[in-house]
């Protein structure tokens, strides 16, 4: 065993190599809440640090305090924080390698307008003046509704909450989404539907401190480094948690797990369903806490009665006896802490699943106690605050569309007229917002900070839609992405490390990053766009003054301070200079709580209560929505909502054309659609190229050899991948979503060719883990051997290998 | 299921609770009794077959809007489900086979639906069957309680309850658009563009003005052609209306392949009917010998009453054939050549009539394509007859 380097002192080069170990030595624990998860503090500098700024990684939903170093104006290195509550010094690949993207020869540095075709350069002004000019025509001659906004995982919450008051207040238009529709709506409804509110009901601390862990398609090893370090740690050290995982692949949490679930994609629920069906027939549930605290456990005993394991065995090929090992420890264990991630929530019946995991903690009384709690997980680092900002398809500070009392509150926070505001509908999601483009009802779209033309379902579609003549599309970024090549206008935005705000990581944790260096060139924040286009479209409050009173993050963060008070995201017991203090703090965070708090529920009060919901609930199969009338015939409470699910048939069944289905995920190495990470050298260097992850069986019968290049199609499209055989279910396939064509043009090459547009009725969540496809070897060689990610290839070792 | 079920259920069965060995009623009571439950069960079982098509058909003329297109196709199954239910309950009261649902059902879902607009139309009527669903079930739901028929008590309740689930769902997909498609300018052309369904083998989706004149000529194409090519007359005035009316009223119980041939056999029948009660089989006809004679006057009008009788003894109504019946009546149709002639003319034109309607309808087997081998709804209706429910302790 290693001991944890010498904090705070690092000296330059790296403290260790993320690249061939992502998660770094171990420093294991018994798990006890005696003891603190220790520290270990990782660092990289290239350079002799002038002096170091406050901020945090911003590569996935950990949220890993860090401190950047700067030497000349320019980053030189990163270090993770000892005393931040979550990382305790630890940061992983990307944390340590992202930064050098931010200084990359091929950032957008003007502003870029289309003439004849061309994308050319131009300045700020007449940039936004055509941005402006757009918008105010799109409104005035065609509507409202014909104005859409479409953001991101990746900003700062100061902008998200800027961006609501522009797009709510002042434009008056329902169609405001972000990406985070792709990643983690369906962490926020499961939240929502079970608990009453969004927000994660525990702390990351909980791992430490749990006797089992359940990752339901949650490949934490790759999307999580750091809090894989966490439960490494305790995996390898005494009193040891068991480990159930569900997943197709044979991912690394997979192949360390006491139980490995691996079920045919789409059929979650009827796993979930099998497991819970024999934690209650065993009675290994907490009636006490059922019957003080939940409404609906009827209910669900009576859905998932029909499937026993034998059952389950059938729909979801799990083995029975398998099933069996897994309810004994998810049943038995006095402790648990579960996780959902994409497998849950970009599988099919999204929502539904990921509720049926609340359900085995509400039906076990596991939850609200230390070492026993449930994640909904979100993918991106400022995720929760596109949610809590009222951007991502909720309202403002977790408040409700349906409340007339919520609605007049809100206007009164921002001093207009309720009848002003979009509460007609709840808002417009990513999915119909693409469709209503597509249409031809949304004519001014503004895309911030994201990457469509990659991430989305149906490329081919979206493509066509990006390239019509309308929508007239804006993008901010700070590179020329895939999207941006497609765009009106693009205006060059400045990004973390070159601008002040906050993020809030999946346990709610708060942090602030402090601005640490300039942008490059002409390159502005988002907020200042933001707020420059509020003044110039002239948006006035009832009183007729300026709409948007704030100029800059510290004054958008006291705005919200207000707006959230009161409310379960309260952050206004926070202030910057706390922030910086504290390193990080956890919300709610206000009188009562001024040093935030750790655990929601402990006394088994849920958010249910009619007046203080954020919605009055859905079916979770139709996605039809409650009336408030039925929403208090319920008569929640406070106590949580057991909501159980009939089990679906996928909206696609494999057939003799397309004989396999498609699931797709993410790399160790890579984040989102690789316009950062695919420009670190080192990262790049790491995973270079996508790749299809075949079952030898399957690839034997297709006559695909380890390298081959493969065709794979679907009824939307093809791609093209190197071959890579590996321990997947059989009849599965995987790519990767991260690689589109930016440093390759015309590379046919991005999983998303081939998803389909259909998504959850509830979360609105697109299903890209299931798409049934064909598979048929080009004939050619890749000419780069892909399977070279460390992280992926060691634990996945080919059963067919020999390889390396 | 939902959270609002929990509150429901009071004497009500379960979905997959445990069969009662309590006997069910029928065997013992009067056939007068039976026969009033069976009206119901006939009603409730051409409501949900009447709506199981309807909802095939919006799933698949709004297949590139994906919510609706998967919720549709799940509800369709549903009606499946009921429908299977609804059998071993028609083996012990029977069932009366209503006209009610389908001509509720012809007179919505028409016209070109696409878009926006469309997409409203389409749920609006979806919504007024399914209203018709849950009132028909509540009337054999309370008459259950009286008979203490758990069985039917039990299809009721469940049934019922989908139908709350599906108002549900339609009110908030109307919520969702009707917003932006009142509210936002359209652009005609890109919006049909956009939501036409993908595969061009939809004819279902095919607009009014396209398809009315081309199925009505396809109909009477077939009596001309095959008259031209036997050498005999198959083409008759009376076929028109036939034809114009299958074209133009698929969905119309009057367009029935059985309405049109006992509608056409009960005119011929009517003309010469009236024309025996009025001695007028040999008077002078209007067509060779243009005068109108009193004998045929009468004959006609006794004979048009007559033909509608028939037609709605014989659940047979069908307008265009009274055509026929005067054509008999006022000497068109003498001989029984004539009549031979007639007789294969309307039998062509039902034939491809019923053909082509069907198509139209996408009701060429509709349920298989809710219920596919294998799929879900199979399961379900597996689960509901093997239920093996034992109540956990706690």
């Amino acid at each position: 065993m290693h001991s944890a380097p010498e904090p705070r002192a690092p000296g330059l080069g790296a403290t260790r190599d993320a690249i061939d170990d992502p998660w770094g030595p171990r420093t294991p624990h018994p798990g006890s809440a005696a003891i603190d998860w220790p520290t270990r503090v990782d660092a990289r500098i290239t350079a002799q640090p002038e002096r170091w700024v406050h901020s945090v990684c911003v590569l996935c939903s950990t949220g890993c305090g860090m401190d950047v170093a700067v030497a000349d104006g320019r980053l030189v290195g990163v270090r993770g924080r000892a005393e931040d509550r979550v990382n305790h010094g630890r940061l992983g690949p990307k944390g340590l390698h992202g930064w050098e993207a931010n200084q990359t020869a091929d950032r957008l540095t003007r502003p870029l307008v289309r003439r004849h075709g061309e994308l050319v350069e131009t300045s700020w002004d007449e940039a936004l003046t055509l941005v402006t000019t757009k918008a105010r025509e799109a409104r005035e001659r065609h509507g409202k509704g014909a104005v859409g906004f479409y953001n991101s995982g990746q900003l700062m919450l100061e902008e998200y909450y800027t961006l609501a008051v522009l797009a709510e207040a002042g434009f008056g238009t329902a169609n405001v989404d972000g990406n985070t529709r792709l990643c983690t709506a369906t962490a926020s409804t499961a939240l929502i539907e079970s608990f009453g509110t969004d927000g994660a009901p525990g702390s990351f601390r909980d791992f430490d401190l749990t006797d089992a862990m359940f990752l339901v398609g949650h490949n934490m090893a790759s999307t999580q480094t750091v809090l894989w370090s966490r439960v490494l740690d305790r995996l390898d050290g005494p009193n040891r948690p068991r480990l159930v995982v569900v997943d197709p692949r044979p991912t690394v949490p997979a192949r360390r797990a006491d139980v490995h679930l691996a079920p045919r994609p789409g059929t979650n629920v009827a796993l979930l369903n099998g497991l819970l069906r024999l934690i209650i027939e065993r009675g290994w549930i907490d009636s006490a806490f059922v019957e003080a605290h939940t409404t609906g456990f009827e209910e669900l005993v009576t859905t998932v009665d029909p499937w026993t394991p034998e059952r389950v065995e059938t729909v979801a090929r799990v083995p029975a006896a398998r099933l069996e090992e897994a309810a004994e420890i998810l049943g038995t264990s006095p402790t648990l802490v579960s996780t959902c991630l994409q497998g849950v929530y970009q599988s099919l019946q999204a929502t539904a699943a990921a509720v049926q995991v609340n359900n085995l903690h509400l039906v076990r009384g596991l939850i609200g106690k230390p070492g026993a709690t449930v994640f909904q997980m979100n993918g991106q680092p400022s995720a929760q605050n596109t949610r809590e900002c009222g951007v991502n398809g909720e309202f403002i500070a977790f408040r409700n569309w349906h409340n007339p009392d919520h609605l007049a509150d809100t206007a009164r926070v921002w001093n207009v007229e309720p009848s002003t505001l979009p509460a007609w509908t709840p808002p417009t999601d990513a999915m119909h917002i693409w469709r209503y483009c597509e249409t031809g009802q949304i004519r001014f779209l503004w895309i911030m900070a994201t990457n469509p033309a990659v991430s989305l379902p149906e490329l081919g579609r979206i493509h066509r839609i990006l390239e019509a003549e309308e929508p007239f599309v804006v993008v901010t970024d700070a590179w020329l992405t895939e999207t941006a090549r497609r765009a009106d206008v693009v205006l060059p935005a400045a990004i973390w490390a070159e601008k002040t705000g906050c993020m809030t990581n999946a346990d709610r944790t708060v942090h602030l990053s402090d601005k640490a260096i300039e942008p490059p060139g002409d390159a502005r924040p988002d907020l200042e766009i933001l707020l420059e286009v509020a003044q110039r479209m002239d948006f006035r409050d009832r009183d007729g003054q300026p709409l948007i009173t704030w100029r800059d993050a510290e004054g958008a963060f006291e705005a919200w301070k207000a707006c959230s008070k009161g409310r379960p995201c309260d952050y206004s017991g926070m202030t910057y200079a706390k922030l910086r203090e504290r390193s990080s703090i956890q919300w709610p965070c206000n009188e009562e709580h001024p040093e935030g708090r750790e655990r929601l529920y402990e006394d088994g009060v849920f958010n249910t209560s009619p007046d203080y919901c954020e919605t009055y609930g859905h079916d979770i199969t139709t996605g039809g929505a409650y009336e408030p009338n039925e929403y208090a015939a319920m008569d929640p409470g406070g106590r949580a909502f057991i909501k159980g699910a009939e089990y679906l048939p996928p909206p696609e069944e494999p057939d003799d054309e397309y004989p396999m289905l498609l699931t797709t995920g993410r790399v160790t190495y890579h984040f989102h659609t690789r316009t950062k990470t695919g420009r670190v050298p080192a990262l790049a260097a790491a995973a270079p190229e996508t790749f299809l992850e075949i079952h030898p069986d399957d690839a034997a019968r297709l006559h695909i050899e380890e390298g081959d290049e493969v065709e794979v199609g679907s009824r939307r499209g093809s791609a093209f991948a190197p071959a890579r055989l590996t321990g997947i279910e059989p009849g599965v396939v995987f790519m990767p979503f991260h690689y589109g064509d930016w440093d390759e043009p015309g590379r046919e090459r991005a999983a998303n060719r081939l998803t389909m547009t259909g998504w959850d009725p509830v979360s609105k969540q697109p299903h890209f883990k299931y798409a049934a496809v064909r598979c048929r070897p080009t004939g050619r060689r890749a000419e780069t051997n892909a399977p070279r990610q460390a992280a992926e290839a060691e634990p996945l070792a080919a059963p067919a290998g020999g390889r390396r | 299921m939902t959270a609002s079920e929990t509150h429901r259920r009071t004497p009500s069965p379960t979905g997959a609770g445990p069969r009662t060995a309590a006997p069910l009623p029928a065997a013992g009571t009067s056939e007068a009794i039976r026969g009033q439950v069976a009206r119901f069960i006939g009603l409730a079982q051409g409501t949900e077959a009447q709506l199981r098509d309807a909802l095939l058909l919006v799933a698949e003329r709004h297949e590139r809007d994906y919510d609706v297109s998967r919720g549709a196709t799940l509800m369709a199954g549903w009606r499946t489900l009921h429908l299977d239910w609804l059998e071993p309950i028609e083996g012990r009261y029977g069932s009366v086979p209503a006209e009610r649902p389908e001509k509720l059902r012809a007179a919505l879902l028409g016209g070109t639906r696409v878009g926006g607009m469309g997409l409203l139309d389409d749920l609006r009527d979806i919504a007024l069957l399914t209203e018709e669903s849950q009132t028909t079930w509540t009337i054999l739901y309370q008459g259950a309680r009286e008979l203490e028929d758990t069985e039917l008590l039990r299809v009721a309740a469940d049934a019922r309850e989908h139908d709350v689930r599906t108002l549900r769902w339609l009110r908030t997909l109307i919520n969702h658009s009707a917003p932006e498609v009142l509210a936002v300018a359209i652009d005609p052309s890109k919006e049909l563009e956009a939501s036409l369904p993908k595969a061009a083998d939809r004819v279902a989706s095919v607009p009014d003005p396209l398809w009315g004149p081309l199925a009505g000529m396809a109909v009477l194409a077939v009596p001309a052609v095959v008259s031209l090519a036997a050498g005999a007359p198959l083409l008759f005035p009376s076929l028109g209306p036939t034809a114009a009316l299958v074209a133009v009223e698929p969905a119309s119980p009057a367009s029935r392949a059985w309405n049109v041939v006992v509608g056409h056999a009960g005119g011929i029948l009517a003309g010469f009917a009236g024309l025996v009660v009025f001695g007028a089989l040999d008077a002078p006809t209007l067509f060779t010998d243009k005068v109108l004679d009193p004998g045929r006057a009468w004959a006609s009008v006794l004979a048009l009453g007559l033909t509608i009788l028939v037609g709605m003894l014989l659940r047979a109504n069908h307008p265009p054939a009274a055509a026929t019946t005067l054509l008999v009546s006022l000497g068109g149709i003498r001989t029984a050549d004539d009549v031979l002639h007639l007789a294969v003319g309307v039998v062509l034109v039902a034939i491809a009539g019923e053909l082509l309607r069907r198509v139209r309808l996408q009701r060429m087997s509709p349920a298989e394509r809710a219920a596919p081998p294998g799929g879900l709804v199979e399961a379900w209706i597996r689960d509901r007859r093997e239920s093996v429910f034992e109540r956990p302790p706690g």
